[in-house]
């Protein structure tokens, strides 16, 4: 065995326990003999000139000594109360939102022991009077994302679904001696800023901060405290546990285990045998013990803009226009988020009902509305064949990566039939591009959307009504 | 029919075709067989999918009885090399659709098509052919074809594009980011002009021909399409039909920075370097100082990496920034000890030089403000 293999094997041992991405450093140690050494923090590797350096960030450092805390929001009843904002003759009459099932239950409704996934029919049997409503997804991402921007002004790092969120708060216990205050006070300004509740739960890891804001519910707030774990978490039903379903539950009625405490007396062996490897994530976790972290999703997985036309349309015209006017407003949102697009998808539906996707890998990732708007239109060309009117018309960014500010360079023009007659030329070209999309997003976040109209949305002027922030187009298309 | 031959032989040779077999579904089931008969005592292996055929001849076969047969060739192939003995016996039904494949101790009884269906593959043509080096041919087009592109939406860059000149051969690939190409001599006894586009897929067929035997090696290129000859068999294919971009431009360019580097050791760097990257940031920067390259990546998840290794320096010291892919592509495909590197400036193509007249040309990246 060669030195470097050697200290390979060493140190993963010691890399190992400081939870560092060990197959990455191994193959490292494979091409060279090293040298480790740990100056401040930094892990540092060198090979036998000294000339070859890695360094890696000391977040294994900084784990170690955090206090660790986790503040759950899950917003309350979240569907039903958004509609029961918007249309104040639904407050405090039993509300449900969704289709077939019910998607989200007001707790007027869950009086009538109305709950999620009930099938419709059986809702109506229970409460005659429920007002049972399609959702409107837009809307709800409205309202969320406007509460999760009060979250992360509190948090270093925030974890969000639809309707709730994990704030990492590991680390903050200078800042927020008593997070409990601070829960408060993001509940109290999620309530004047929205009109919407929350419930908060605080606790030393996702799992029990979860369990602590749904002890609470609804418009509650509570923190379970390192003492007083063991005794919240031993006198739940099994059902509280995350990670347990209805199945699992069933699976652990039949062994007369009911509450976590019973849960407890199964060694790890046995849930292993039970439930495969969810069993020894459950082993640790009805101890108190989750050790998923919170991770902030920085990037978004796809950006999705759509609209119905006013009346279906087969003019060619109009719906490039509409096709042109969304592409730019979602890569507008690309460029404000530091995105590029790898992938562009476009979504056409028929009047008829037929729907019709296509999703292609662009040949370089891209932010920029013409480059973006060449690859809608050539799928746009290639799905709209049918001679039926147009209903509805979107687009999606997908295979989002980060800015980096570089571009790579291409041998070939954009049709990549010719060579670059001059590689600077282009790339001058390029640039100047890019300065003036840049110059046209800076007017228009001072001006409006609509100060300066562009491209095929030209075909739209004195088709569809303006305002200040573009097109009044007849379904929104600024959220979804 | 029937015949008895070499385990190895036969495995060989079906393995050198499977390339030519459909992978997705076909409209036609017989294009998923080989076609197997005999010919003159010698055993013809043949598969087909219109765009491209390829025969085989093997010699080293005792032909018990003439006929023909159809079989699946994925399964036949993967059946032969699983037999341990070395000489199997292949025996077709009474009805020609199937076969009895022997050997000690084990019997399959494969069913299979009839081989009537077969569409034939037509015989080499008169033209005249070219006379190549097999080694060279093979070694050229291993490394020009790296850099061919495998979108199909540039459909005329997803092959090797062959221009003859007389007594010279060029080959050359492009992706549009990178840039392949390499030039050597054949015997051309007529002496016309030609160029064609070869796919890529009749390229890796070719490869794996060539890597087998040594005997002499012989083409024809024309507009109809390309066809190689290789002593015991022959390739026919379609050509891309399409205009290959004009590369020539890229490639007549100032040289103003030269560096010599030893390839084992420039090749492990590139690859530590790319560890350390991800799709996010596939990018390290290249700085070639006095005696020395340095290699730098950098990425708010991962890391930093700082990889230095000696080289040779000709000219002003110059910062690069590449996709390390790219350059790890290029330097597996060489084999010399010592390679070259050549720019212009930061915003022009590099240029890895090989041995001879190979050159691989990487497209940079650049910032995108100025």
């Amino acid at each position: 065995m060669g030195i470097g293999s050697r200290l390979a094997v060493e140190h993963k041992r010691v890399l190992g326990a400081a939870r560092l991405p060990v197959t990455l450093l191994t193959t490292i140690f494979g091409s060279f003999q090293l040298s480790l050494s740990f100056p401040c923090g930094f892990f540092k590797v060198a090979n036998r000139l000294g000339g070859s350096l890695i360094h890696l960030p000391p977040r294994w450092f900084l784990e170690v000594f955090m206090l660790p805390c986790i503040l759950h929001v899950d917003m309350d009843a979240f569907f039903a109360s958004v509609e029961q904002l918007r249309n104040p003759r639904l407050r405090g009459k039993p509300v449900a939102v969704g289709s077939g099932v019910i998607a989200s239950a007001s707790y007027e409704a869950r009086s009538f022991g109305l709950q999620a996934g009930m099938p419709l029919q059986r809702a109506r049997q229970l409460c005659p009077e429920v007002r049972i409503l399609q959702g409107h997804a837009a809307i709800y991402r409205c309202f969320s994302e406007r509460i999760f921007v009060i979250c992360a002004e509190y948090s270093p790092a925030l974890e969000i679904y639809l309707d709730e969120a994990y704030c990492d708060w590991n680390g903050t216990e200078r800042l927020y001696p008593n997070p409990e205050v601070v829960a408060a006070e993001i509940r109290r300004r999620v309530e004047e800023e929205t009109g919407l509740t929350v419930t908060a739960g605080i606790g030393r890891n996702r799992m029990l901060a979860k369990m602590a804001s749904k002890s609470a519910k609804p418009n509650g707030l509570r923190r379970i405290c390192a003492e007083e774990e063991d005794n919240f978490i031993r006198g739940l039903p099994v059902s509280r546990l995350p990670g347990v379903g209805p199945r699992t539950e069933r699976l652990f009625q039949r062994l007369n285990i009911h509450t976590i405490e019973e849960m407890r007396l199964l060694s790890r062996e046995s849930l292993r045998a039970m439930l495969g490897v969810p069993g020894l994530i459950l082993f640790d976790r009805c101890r108190g013990l989750d050790t998923q972290p919170v991770s902030a999703r920085e990037v978004p997985r796809s950006i999705q803009r759509e609209t119905s036309f006013h009346k279906a349309t087969t003019d060619r015209e109009t719906i490039e226009g509409t096709l042109y006017y969304l592409t730019e407003r979602a890569a507008n949102t690309a460029r404000q988020l530091r995105l590029k697009a790898r992938q562009l998808g476009v979504k056409i539906c028929y009047q008829d009902g037929e729907e019709e996707r296509s999703i292609r890998k662009l040949s370089e990732p891209t932010s920029l509305d013409p480059d973006l708007f060449v690859a809608a239109a050539a799928i746009l060309r290639m799905l709209f064949t049918r001679r039926v009117a147009l209903h509805r018309v979107g687009v999606l960014l997908a295979g989002l990566v980060t800015e980096d500010g570089l571009e790579q360079l291409s041998l070939f023009d954009d049709t990549g039939t010719s060579l670059q007659p001059n590689p600077e030329d282009a790339l001058v070209t390029r640039r100047r591009k890019r300065r003036l999309i840049e110059s046209l997003d800076a007017i228009r976040k001072r001006y409006g959307h609509a100060s300066v109209v562009c491209g095929q949305s030209l075909n739209l002027l004195g088709k569809l009504e303006q305002d200040d922030h573009g097109f009044i187009l007849r379904t929104s298309s600024l959220t979804q | 029919m029937k015949f008895r031959c070499d385990k190895s032989e036969l495995a060989d040779g079906l393995g050198s075709l499977l390339g030519i077999i459909p992978t997705t579904q076909t409209s036609k089931p017989i294009f998923l067989d080989f076609h197997l008969r005999t010919s003159n005592n010698t055993l013809l292996v043949e598969a087909t999918d219109l765009d491209m055929g390829a025969r085989i001849r093997l010699d080293r076969v005792d032909i018990l009885e003439e006929g023909q047969l159809a079989l699946h060739a994925v399964r036949l192939h993967s059946l032969i090399r699983e037999i341990p003995d070395k000489s199997l016996t292949i025996e077709s039904f009474p009805s020609q659709r199937g076969a009895t494949v022997k050997a000690a101790g084990f019997e399959f009884k494969l069913l299979g098509e009839d081989p009537m269906e077969f569409p034939s593959i037509p015989e080499s043509s008169g033209d005249t052919l070219i006379l190549a080096s097999r080694e060279r041919f093979s070694q050229m087009l291993r490394r020009v074809a790296v850099a061919a592109s495998r979108d199909m939406a540039r459909f005329q860059l997803t092959g090797v594009f062959f221009e003859l000149d007389g007594e010279k051969l060029t080959m050359t690939a492009t992706d549009g980011k990178r840039l392949t190409n390499d030039c050597m001599t054949v015997n051309n006894p007529s002496g016309h002009v030609s160029s064609a586009i070869v796919p890529n897929r009749v390229v890796d067929v070719l490869l794996k021909i060539l890597s087998q035997g040594t005997e002499e090696f012989s083409f024809v290129l024309g507009d109809s399409g390309f066809q190689a000859n290789f002593g015991r068999g022959e390739v026919l294919a379609k050509v891309i039909q399409g205009t290959y971009p004009d590369y020539r431009p890229a490639i007549a360019d100032v040289v103003k920075v030269r560096v010599t580097a030893k390839r084992t050791d420039f090749l492990a760097a590139a690859r530590s370097a790319a560890l350390m990257t991800d799709k996010n940031t596939a990018t390290v920067l290249f700085r070639f100082e006095e005696g020395r390259a340095v290699l730098m990546t950098q990425d708010s998840q991962i890391g930093e990496s700082r990889i230095e290794i000696p080289v040779r320096i000709e000219g002003n010291p110059i910062e690069v920034r590449y996709n390390p892919t790219y350059f790890i592509d290029a330097l597996r495909c060489l084999t010399e000890d010592e390679i070259c590197l050549e720019f212009a400036d930061p915003e022009r193509p590099g240029a890895l030089r090989g041995e001879q007249n190979y050159r691989h040309l990487v497209m940079p990246l650049v910032t995108a403000r100025s």
